[in-house]
């Protein structure tokens, strides 16, 4: 678990346009430059809203996540709720 | 000369992002208490104003997080967000970098600053820049204070900051303004927002109006983190307002929850020629 690289990453890939199209084009070697658990990749790679959310990262961080993947509000929202309900979570 | 205005507002993004989605009742109001404030700052004849704002993950992150941090730039770029969203189109906002290197070399009299040439504005800035200064001539010196993840600094030293200001800009020849932006209670991006803590956004708004220091200085983190939200946070900048206004009230605008910008729509405006009780 590491969560600041997980962050960082995301702070990266939304915020540095140049860095986000690298991630676009080869989401798997772009992510080896992080300090990263296999399955912190894997919800990033997939764009796992909801296992990011029940990591801890910064919900304004995952939102901007969210807008580069084109994930529309709703079902960003519907994706944390998800979260919460599965980890017993009250809002 | 002292400063000639003190303000502070939300900045949320649905204000201008999803502007409509707010029924009449709340949006009229609020709308017209903006341009209440955009009447009062074009009557304070600026030379330029300070934006006190909280960041978003914008210009900062945690390998070098600034408690504060002053723009020097001669210009600003904004919004980061697209123009879809925020529906604000891409612009440039003056800066001026002398004043703002004067204003800086004051301040660190008494507070740390970090600055920072390169600073872009998200919603934080550009929401109540486009609703007060449109046209984008009127210079504008940022101050981001962290609101975003701890350790912050506490409310006190917020405190503090806008008091070094106030000092910092006494014997400026420039007319100058202050406006906040930011909080009160909300919940962004994450499956409670939308919900407002009206009671807790109240008890706030009531030690900013009467610029009750002792009041002010005692909100703690974690407090905030229960009743106001993360979003509450950013009450950090309506603080440093009240610092900046060395005891001088406040007048209410307006404060009401407007679930569609998923804030209560709260505006206030500094009586500096009046000291608090």
């Amino acid at each position: 678990m590491s969560l600041y690289q997980v962050q960082k990453f995301i702070f990266e890939a939304t915020g540095d346009r140049r860095l986000g199209d690298l991630f676009d084009r080869d989401p798997e070697s772009f992510l080896t430059g992080y300090a990263l658990t296999a399955r912190e990749k894997t919800a990033l790679a997939h764009l796992d809203i909801g296992t990011l959310y029940l990591m801890g990262v910064h919900p304004h961080l995952l939102l901007s996540l969210a807008v580069k993947g084109k994930i529309h509000w709703p079902d960003y929202i519907a994706a944390l709720q998800r979260a919460d309900e599965a980890a017993g979570r009250e809002v | 000369m002292p400063l000639v205005f003190a303000a502070a507002a939300n900045h949320a993004p649905g204000i201008t992002g999803r502007r409509y989605r707010a029924p009449e009742a709340e949006r009229e109001p609020f709308f017209a208490a903006y341009a209440e404030l955009k009447r009062k700052l074009d009557a304070a004849r600026l030379d330029a104003l300070v934006v006190i704002a909280a960041d978003h993950f914008t210009n900062f992150f945690m390998n070098n997080m600034p408690a504060f941090c002053i723009g020097l730039a001669d210009r600003y770029r904004g919004p980061v967000e697209s123009s879809s969203l925020l529906k604000i189109e891409p612009t440039e906002v003056p800066g001026d970098q002398r004043l703002a290197r004067a204003i800086a070399a004051g301040m660190m009299q008494e507070v740390d600053l970090s600055y920072s040439e390169e600073l872009v504005f998200d919603h934080g800035v550009m929401v109540p820049l486009h609703l007060l200064t449109p046209d984008m001539i009127l210079p504008v010196v940022p101050i981001f204070i962290n609101c975003l993840t701890g350790p912050r600094a506490p409310a006190a030293r917020c405190y503090e900051l806008g008091r070094a200001l106030r000092r910092a800009t006494a014997g400026l020849p420039e007319r100058i303004g202050v406006l906040g932006s930011g909080g009160l209670s909300h919940w962004p991006a994450v499956p409670a927002s939308g919900r407002v803590n009206a009671a807790w956004d109240e008890e706030f708004l009531d030690a900013f109006l009467k610029n009750d220091r002792e009041r002010l200085v005692a909100y703690r983190d974690d407090e905030i983190d229960a009743a106001g939200g993360p979003g509450g946070q950013e009450i950090r900048t309506w603080i440093a307002v009240a610092g900046a206004m060395e005891g001088r009230t406040s007048e209410k605008l307006i404060y009401l929850p407007i679930p569609a910008y998923a804030v209560g729509g709260c505006i206030a405006v500094g009586n500096l020629e009046k000291r608090a009780a």
